[in-house]
């Protein structure tokens, strides 16, 4: 007997043969009188082989696949909520987002360690909220669980920690307008809109936003990461002069950097695309000292001897 | 042979060496993470391609959100199935959240998008026909409960059985069969609106 949850006998015929099976003479039979006259299991059918002729199964794997990999390398280490639930899914532009986030939470804290910040402080202007502790509190807990980022050179992980809890150090590049307030600061402002049209694929609109935000507020922490996207962006334009560029600029910020291990992997890159294999070299040599641990590593190893046995 | 043959089995238990390298990567070591992601990046953008469309503008984004929220569900893996199938029924929830958001918040926009990417890169192909019925099932995962969208997701356009459906969404393979009852129905009154299009659909002859 069929019961209530199960699909008519034929429409597991559909199942059948969707999956390859070969159907005995009298299946077929009936299967094919079925699909006369249902609409959905003649759908189905069609539609099943649409999608897989769209996008076969020993489809080649889209080349950006490597990027896409690298970048979410980046999003997962955000720290684990205490206790927190792990969700199937994040939302929104979630990738760069946490990147962001990430990047705002560690490198604000290395931004403010190098400009002096922890020795002399400025008490945070009236109703300007601790944000970082917000954003690290509203970052997607799907990375719950990701390893915990790494404190910056020098700093032991529990000042790393108390660090987020405190007010993000205003960007030093100039003094902030009135307009500036704690709503709609223009630095976070330009980051989402880089973060926006680099979703869109806007490469041009991107780096232009990237390159204001690091012109105009390089101490602010999006604004040094700002210096990290624009040369990933740069690189995977074929554009390896002006990313060896920024990645310098980036790394000249002072180690410690959330983005450190992959600034310096897209430096050696740019300079493999120059190449200049001297400097290239040095940028893995760099890499595997700082990094030695690094899932880079084995690459910059590998590359080290291939550099090392070529005349 | 099955047109789904290459994929990887939902139903066949993952081996050890996969069941320990999740469970590195969970405790955060990343050239585990690493290695994980690169073996399920495929799968991942084979399922998001299939859910979105093979050149919507969103795939890369939501690769890299699905990357993010399997690494971030792997102390939920088990070891039940292969990562790559565990992953691809993370990248179809993804998928699909991404399509249901994009909608409501700019439909119209999405469309225009939409439109002009297709007059930009037109697949030769691919016949009209094919495109409309590939339609009209995305169209469908955005108006369906969330858990017959998946099913009808992981069933027509990743090929799993029922049973796979079932494990893959941890769910008795009644309650698999009963959504996709149910996604049927909903289909083929779905079908019946689009009486006009029925010759095109080819499900009238």
């Amino acid at each position: 007997m069929t019961g209530v949850a199960d699909l008519h006998p034929e429409e597991l015929l559909v199942e059948r043969e969707l999956q390859g099976e070969a159907l005995g003479a009298r299946e077929r039979r009936t299967l094919d009188e079925h699909v006369r006259t249902c609409h959905a299991c003649r759908f189905i059918r069609h539609a099943a082989a649409d999608f897989a002729r769209e996008v076969p199964a020993d489809a080649t794997p889209p080349p950006q696949l490597d990027r896409l990999i690298q970048t979410a390398l980046w999003s997962v280490r955000a720290p684990a909520a205490p206790g927190g639930r792990r969700p199937a899914a994040v939302h929104g532009r979630a990738p760069w987002v946490v990147a962001a986030a990430v990047t705002i939470c560690v490198g604000g804290f290395a931004a403010a360690h190098l400009a002096g910040l922890f020795h002399r402080r400025a008490p945070a202007p009236a109703g300007r909220p601790a944000v970082v502790a917000v954003k690290t509190a509203a970052a997607p807990t799907a990375t719950a669980g990701a390893p915990e980022p790494r404190p910056p050179v020098g700093q032991d992980p529990a000042a790393a920690t108390r660090s987020r809890a405190e007010p993000d150090p205003l960007p030093r590049g100039r003094a902030p307008k009135k307009s500036e307030g704690a709503a709609g600061r223009p630095w976070e402002d330009l980051f989402r809109r880089a973060t926006v049209a680099r979703a869109r694929g806007q490469i041009q609109e991107a780096l232009r936003l990237y390159g204001e935000l690091a012109r105009d507020y390089p101490r602010s922490p999006e604004g040094t990461a700002g210096f990290a996207f624009k040369a990933r962006l740069e690189l995977d334009q074929g554009d390896a002069r002006a990313a060896a560029r920024d990645f310098d600029r980036y790394l000249a910020r002072g180690s410690g950097g959330s983005l450190e291990e992959e600034a310096l992997v897209g430096r050696a890159e740019a300079l493999r695309s120059l190449g200049q294999r001297a400097q290239e070299q040095a940028a893995w040599k760099l890499l595997v000292n700082r990094f030695p641990g690094s899932a880079h590593a084995r690459r910059a190893r590998a590359r080290l001897a291939e550099l090392a046995s070529a005349p | 042979m099955s047109r789904f043959a290459n994929r990887h089995p939902v139903d066949v238990p993952a081996d050890a060496v996969f069941v320990d390298l999740a469970n590195a990567a969970s405790r955060g070591d990343r050239d585990a993470i690493t290695r994980l992601l690169r073996l399920v990046a495929p799968a991942v953008a084979r399922s998001v391609r299939m859910v979105l469309g093979a050149k919507h503008p969103d795939v890369d984004d939501v690769i890299q959100q699905t990357f993010i929220a399997f690494v971030g569900a792997l102390g939920t893996f088990r070891g039940d199935c292969h990562p790559a199938g565990f992953a691809s029924r993370i990248a179809v929830h993804t998928a699909i959240s991404n399509r249901r958001r994009t909608k409501s918040q700019s439909a119209r926009v999405e469309a225009l998008v939409a439109l002009q990417w297709t007059e930009r890169h037109p697949d030769p192909r691919e016949p009209d026909v094919a495109s409309r019925r590939r339609r009209l099932v995305r169209e469908l995962l955005d108006q369906l409960p969330e858990d017959q969208a998946e099913t009808l997701a992981l069933h027509v356009m990743l090929g799993y059985s029922m049973d796979e459906v079932a494990r893959s969404m941890r769910c008795p393979v009644n309650t698999a069969k009963s959504r996709l009852r149910l996604a049927k129905t909903a289909l083929r009154r779905r079908i019946e609106q689009e009486l006009l299009f029925f010759d095109d659909l080819d499900v009238c002859s």
